[in-house]
Formats: C-alpha cells, sequence, structure tokens
C-alpha cells in the first residue's frame, strides 16, 4: 500500500478564455451569447481575485499560462482590460495573451496602450468574408469597413493581427478570397471555427453546415492553408487530422479537460465556451475545485467513454471531434461529432 | 494501537478522489492547494470506503480483510502506516469517536 505525490504535468501550456464582459456594441447574428447584460459581471476586485486564481493554478502545475481576453466587447471593459493585461505581463506564469475584440472601440490611445503590452500577442478581430455584404449580413452594416480600417492601424501601430471567421452556408466558398485579402492587409494569422447555433445563433440553425460542406470546407482551408506563405492559416482544430493525420502543422486534440478553461463574465467557469456546462465559479471555488472535481471533465478526459462514431475512430488519440458540437447535436458532450466525414470500419468478427 | 483507536476517520473537505479503472490509475486531490497524489489500487479503495462510510480504523480494516486475501497481521501494519500517511498529508481526518456497542 503505498501511493506518490507528484506534480501534474500536462503538456506545457494551459489556456485561459476569459470574457471579462457580456456586453458588446454588435449583435452578430452567429453569436454565442445569448444575453448581452452582463449581469452579476465580475467587479474590478473580483477581476483580480480571478487573475490570482489562474496563477496559483499555474505555479502548482508547473505551467505557462496563456489567454484570451474578450468578451462581449473587452474594450467596453477598457481599463480593467489594460490592468489585466499589465498583470500578465507582470506575471511569470503567464506566456502570452490574445485580445479578442471586434475592434470597432479602438481609439489612438488604445493603439499607443497596445504596443506598450510586452506579452500581447495578437490582437484577433472577426471577419466573416472578404465580401463587405456578406460580412455586414451577419456582424452589421459598416462592420466591414471598420474591421478593416481596425486591421490597417495595428499594423500601422507593429500590432500582431489575426482574423477569426466562423464558417456557415453563407461564406463556406469565401477563404481562398478572404485569404487574399488578409494577405493584401498583412494580417498575420486566419482561423476558421465551424459555427454551433447557441445563444444568439440558435435563431439562424439553418445557417450550419452539412456533414458534407464540412468536408468540403475543410479541404478548401488545408489545400489554401499548405500552400499560403504569406498569412499563417491555423488549423489546430479537431478535424483537420483527418486530412492529414501524419501533419503535426494541422489538427489537435479538442482542450476541454485537457489544458483549457473558459472564465465567464460572472465568474463562471465552462469546459469551453462552446460547451456552456457550468462546473464551478472562479471566485467561489477556485481552479483547482472544478478540474478535479468536475464529472464533465473526467468522463471526457477518458477516451474510452467517448461514443459513436468518435469512440470508435482510429484517430481518437489525435482528434476526438469537437465535444461542444457532440453536445449540441447530441444533448451528450461524450457523443460523436456529427460534422465527422470519416468513413468508420466496424469489425463483423 | 490501532483495536484501541475509536476515532471517526472521514475525507477532508477539501479532498477528491477519482480513478480511471481503464488505465488502473488512481488519484487523490487537494481542491485547495492544487496537490495531487497518484494512490495505487488499495490506497484508493481505503480512500474511497472512508468517503463513502466513515468509520474507525478497524471497521475500514474489518471490510477489507472481508474483500481482499490478506492476513490480519500484515494488513493491520500497512494500514497504520498509510493512514498515518493519509493524516500527515491532510488527507484524511478524525472527527468524534464511535460509541461503545454495551
Amino acid at each position: 500500500m503505498e501511493y506518490t505525490r507528484e506534480e501534474l504535468t500536462q503538456n506545457h501550456e494551459f489556456y485561459f478564455q476569459w470574457h471579462i464582459t457580456e456586453k458588446c456594441n454588435l449583435r452578430c447574428k452567429h453569436c454565442y451569447h445569448e444575453s448581452y447584460n452582463s449581469k452579476d459581471e465580475l467587479t474590478s476586485a473580483q477581476l483580480d481575485l480571478a487573475f490570482s486564481k489562474m496563477e496559483q493554478a499555474l505555479k502548482k502545475w508547473n505551467l505557462k499560462g496563456s489567454a484570451s481576453i474578450t468578451g462581449g466587447e473587452p474594450f467596453l471593459r477598457r481599463e480593467d482590460m489594460f490592468r489585466i493585461a499589465t498583470m500578465m505581463d507582470n506575471s511569470s506564469h503567464f506566456s502570452y495573451y490574445d485580445i479578442l475584440t471586434n475592434g470597432s472601440l479602438i481609439t489612438d490611445e488604445d493603439l499607443t496602450r497596445l504596443t506598450n503590452l510586452s506579452s500581447l500577442r495578437r490582437v484577433q478581430l472577426s471577419l466573416e468574408s472578404p465580401f463587405e455584404n456578406i460580412n455586414d449580413s451577419i456582424r452589421g452594416p459598416g462592420s466591414f469597413k471598420n474591421t478593416l480600417e481596425t486591421i490597417h492601424k495595428l499594423k500601422c501601430y507593429g500590432l500582431q493581427v489575426s482574423v477569426m471567421m466562423t464558417v456557415t452556408k453563407v461564406n463556406q466558398h469565401d477563404f481562398p478570397e478572404m485569404v487574399e485579402l488578409l494577405a493584401k492587409e498583412k494580417v498575420d494569422a486566419v482561423a476558421v471555427e465551424r459555427f454551433i447555433p447557441e445563444g444568439s445563433g440558435s435563431s439562424i440553425c439553418d445557417m450550419m453546415l452539412s456533414k458534407e460542406e464540412t468536408k468540403r470546407f475543410y479541404e478548401l482551408v488545408y489545400n489554401t492553408g499548405i500552400k499560403e506563405k504569406r498569412i499563417r492559416v491555423l488549423m489546430h482544430r479537431p478535424l483537420f487530422a483527418l486530412l492529414d493525420a501524419n501533419d503535426s502543422s494541422v489538427g489537435a486534440m479538442c482542450s476541454v479537460g485537457n489544458n483549457a478553461l473558459t472564465i465567464m463574465h460572472d465568474g463562471t467557469i465552462y469546459p469551453c465556451r462552446r460547451l456552456p456546462i457550468a462546473i464551478g465559479n472562479i471566485i467561489e471555488d477556485g481552479i483547482f475545485k472544478p478540474w478535479y472535481d468536475s464529472d464533465v471533465l473526467w468522463s471526457i478526459r477518458n477516451i474510452n467513454e467517448i461514443k459513436g462514431k468518435c469512440g470508435k475512430c482510429d484517430l481518437l488519440p489525435l482528434c476526438r471531434g469537437c465535444r461542444a458540437m457532440a453536445y449540441w447535436a447530441n444533448g451528450d458532450y461524450l457523443g460523436e461529432d456529427p460534422h465527422c466525414w470519416k468513413e468508420i470500419k466496424v469489425s463483423t468478427n | 494501537m490501532l483495536e484501541r483507536d475509536k476515532s471517526i476517520y472521514k475525507l477532508e473537505d477539501n479532498i477528491v478522489i477519482r480513478k480511471n479503472d481503464d488505465i488502473k490509475q488512481y488519484w487523490a486531490f487537494n481542491t485547495d492547494s492544487g496537490d495531487h497524489y497518484s494512490l495505487n489500487s488499495t490506497s484508493y479503495w481505503i480512500l474511497e470506503r472512508i468517503s463513502s462510510e466513515p468509520g474507525t480504523i478497524d471497521d475500514v480494516l474489518t471490510h477489507f480483510l472481508q474483500s481482499f486475501e490478506v492476513g490480519y497481521e500484515e494488513a493491520k501494519k500497512d494500514f497504520e502506516e498509510i493512514i498515518e500517511s493519509f493524516l500527515m498529508e491532510g488527507i484524511i481526518k478524525k472527527e468524534g469517536e464511535k460509541k461503545d456497542e454495551s
């Protein structure tokens, strides 16, 4: 009968997606937020406490932290956002962070302040299409021009910029032109994410891609991305491994239960923003309790509990599908990813 | 020593235990400090027992002997060691005493 005391060794990095507010000045049709009133939003002092809890966990696990500071629109809490960013700059436990914003509220003074943030990796903006009418049909009139102006300003100040494109039926063919536009604007990286009809987006369910469309879109991104030299096409997402399981530059295991948590505006902790199952509150519970005691996380960590096609897949150690998409489609976060197009051979023995 | 110990043993409030039988891994976690203990199956069995049914060491030992083929003297010695370690690490605690059944 013996036991040993040890430290966790989960790779080298732990990621926090931190929604410091739910308030937003835009109303994008596909948004995963349902309400924008930011009820029970953490105070500035509580944000600082939340930050200290993150640092405590990183220190204990001897992991380097990364974060996305986001909202809602984080510039609606401008001073809190800059204070958190500065705390991350001064922390030995955080390596870098991104600020995820719609860009519409960034002033010239903000641009100067952003350049002074030492650990800011990128400012991430969202653009849905290289075509103004398509982008603005989702993000609102004027959004396209405003975003491009902001990208231009950010680049003029020497900041790294990335763009997120959420793929729906209306923009599924636009990726090559998107890359052309972003390369012209000297954007540093572009990422794509599948649309999950949650929150406000639940009213446009029919905009979600089918399995066949998802396959074609991923192939389009992959074929564009592997040739692209001007801009990094980020393909570290579940399902990309289906395109080339031997290419380590594409595909990634869903981070739920592995090395990431989402902190909401009121401190609620989700496994992932798109898997909105509360597993604790950072103010009341800290990080350790939800991380160690959540049945949701433990069941997802156990790959033998993954069901359906995902559970039978030989790529399970590499991919695991998107647990949030599985939850949306099946009501079961252990279910199969409905967008996976891989044919699974079932043994008849 | 143990046969005279009437203390009721419980899991500390900030300790959670977890297992993955498929890969035969067992853990105890301190949810305040983040301390993480890797257990063997027997240590886990003891903690699971204490967690589900707090009792004296004799109670736990009795159930253990019913569940595993092991001699009393050997089990008792191991129990003393592991219980002391668990107490020292703050994984379990003593809370109250069992009343004599008379």
